[in-house]
């Protein structure tokens, strides 16, 4: 019985053992395992940790290559030569801006068109002696002696034939008095009996001028004035005005149209916009200043 | 204590997940944040150097635009005269009356130049300006009987030869020179006066793109040098001798007036 016992028992150690040294078998294999994959692990989080300072390394590189070729003299002449440029071109800009201008209101004052009295020359009837006439902003007056009171109606005539006048007005036309003048009878035989005044108005035209500005609070020209002479009642037609590119070749789009100090109204801006038209009719003096502003696809620099 | 095989891999496990954890967030992350942080830097800084490499390039477009600038502002300059010369106009216009055959000026008058500015956005003057002078003539023409001193001892000079001088004044620069207005006024004495006045322009820039040719026509001073010698006060033997006036009051003088003095014709 205890012998039976002692075998019982001395079996129980044995499957013990056996259980206690399978165990520790499979313990140590999970730690190898385990070790692997740490140093595994360590060797690819040096790796990338290795990686990552080369690459700062590289790119701290690349930041200073940048930053001194950006602090270099030449880039610093160049900087401060741009700076010149810009403000020379805005200075020329205005003041091409201001000589156009000028020079178009010098070209737009009135003056004396000597193929007007060479028209009045050649129609002249063959009784008419001109007496006197002044010939100044836009009108002539011509006042003379004739035999007869139709002569100066077919002076008229043939001047209105010429189209040359918009319109030929009679002043007057005078049967002269001649009894205070104590002629002889011959002298009064051969004196012309009548006078008349008469005045002409020559072809009206008006100045059409066309500005571009940046659009701002000090507007900056963009470009020269335009100008021209237009004969009233002509069309004047603002078109492919939606854009514009400054010499420099920054682009611009347009955003705003006033004519004679007065904004066009939004529906006919928003046409000019899309590259629409708008016809004015000449009837006074027509300043159009455009308003432009820089595009976002600005291909100058900005 | 023992632990067993299960809590000695869960102790081992844990230990690496904190090893993983430890090394993502004090290494690993802070490398790829300064990484990142760079490469924004170089990014950006890539940015202002391409723009500034623009600004570099564009320097060549900005001085062509310049240069085309200055061509044009050049082109406008020369479209007036530098200059008003009030007398060299004066003389070279009476010359193109005198050529046509009107060579008796009854007056002539030129006023104070007159200044034309443009107004700059801000609102003050621009240092740019046009001035212009008017020049008044009123000439007198001839009757072709009363001897004028002519080769043929009269001649009649009348509207031809006043028109052929306008004719001639509108193409001498018809940007420059305008001939504003002209008249002609009847006398009843078989001749006529004429008037003409004309304008002439000049740009008044403080800085040229262009220099200024002292040679160019109405700047030139083009008459024969002038002997001198006037004199201030008329003399008295300059005095017509019927003018002479012996009551006049002479505060200089001692005793009775004589004309003695006087060579030529006596005073009354």
């Amino acid at each position: 019985m205890l012998n039976t016992k002692k075998m019982e028992l001395s079996k129980k150690d044995m499957n013990f053992f056996s259980e206690f040294s399978s165990s520790s078998g499979q313990v140590s294999s999970y730690m190898s395992l385990i070790l692997i994959v740490f140093i595994s692990l360590l060797i690819l989080g040096s790796a990338l940790y290795l990686v990552l300072i080369l690459q700062s390394a590289a790119v701290r590189s690349d930041i200073n290559k940048v930053t001194n070729e950006m602090s270099n003299q030449n880039f610093t002449d160049a900087a401060a030569k741009y700076n010149q440029n810009t403000a020379d071109i805005n200075s020329l800009n205005q003041k091409y801006f201001d000589m156009t201008s000028l020079f178009a209101r010098v070209s737009n004052m009135s003056k004396v068109d000597s193929q007007y009295m060479d028209t009045i020359q050649k129609n002249l009837p063959v009784d008419v002696v001109i007496t006197d006439f002044k010939y100044e902003k836009g009108a002539i007056e011509i006042k003379g002696l004739c035999d007869s009171s139709y002569s100066p109606l077919d002076f008229i005539e043939r001047l209105d034939s010429s189209k040359m006048f918009t319109n030929v007005d009679i002043s007057d036309i005078t049967k002269i008095d001649i009894t205070g003048m104590d002629l002889l009878p011959a002298e009064a035989a051969a004196m012309k009996p009548y006078s008349f005044t008469l005045v002409g108005s020559l072809e009206s035209s008006y100045p059409v001028t066309l500005t571009r500005f940046v659009d701002a609070a000090q507007p900056v020209p963009l470009s020269a004035l335009d100008s021209q002479n237009l004969a009233v009642g002509s069309s004047y037609t603002l078109t492919g005005i939606s854009s514009y590119t400054a010499s420099d070749g920054s682009a611009y789009t347009l955003s705003n149209v006033i004519i004679n100090q007065i904004s066009l109204d939004a529906t006919k801006l928003a046409a000019l916009q899309q590259g629409g038209s708008y016809d004015i009719r000449v009837t006074s003096s027509i300043e159009i200043k455009l308003l432009y502003k820089l595009s976002a696809s600005n291909g100058g620099v900005q | 204590m023992k632990l067993s095989g299960r809590e000695m891999i869960m102790i081992l496990g844990l230990l690496l997940i904190v090893l993983v954890a430890g090394y993502w967030f004090l290494i690993f992350s802070p490398a790829m944040n300064q990484l990142n942080t760079n490469n924004t830097n170089l990014k950006n800084l890539r940015t202002t150097y391409d723009s500034n490499q623009a600004i570099i390039n564009s320097n060549v477009v900005l001085d062509a635009t310049r240069t085309d600038l200055k061509k044009n502002i050049a082109a406008e300059e020369v479209r007036l005269l530098p200059e008003l010369k009030s007398e060299v106009i004066s003389a070279n216009l009476s010359k193109v009356f005198a050529d046509a055959g009107l060579t008796t000026i009854t007056e002539l008058s030129c006023a104070s130049p007159v200044l034309e500015q443009v107004m700059l956005p801000n609102g003050t003057p621009s240092e740019n300006s046009v001035q212009w002078v008017m020049v008044d003539f009123k000439l007198s023409g001839t009757d072709g009987s009363t001897p004028d001193g002519s080769a043929a001892g009269a001649t009649k000079v009348g509207y031809e030869q006043f028109m052929t001088a306008i004719h001639t004044i509108e193409a001498i620069s018809p940007e420059t020179i305008h001939v504003a207005s002209i008249s002609m006024e009847e006398t009843d004495q078989g001749f006529q006066y004429f008037s003409a006045s004309i304008q002439v322009f000049a740009f008044n820039v403080p800085v040229r793109e262009t220099p200024i040719d002292p040679s160019q026509s109405y700047i030139q001073w083009e008459r024969d040098p002038v002997t001198v010698g006037g004199i201030f006060g008329i003399p008295m033997n300059n005095v017509p001798a019927s003018k002479l006036d012996p009551g006049f009051f002479r505060p200089f003088a001692t005793g009775p007036v004589t004309f003695a003095a006087i060579s030529g014709p006596t005073g009354p």
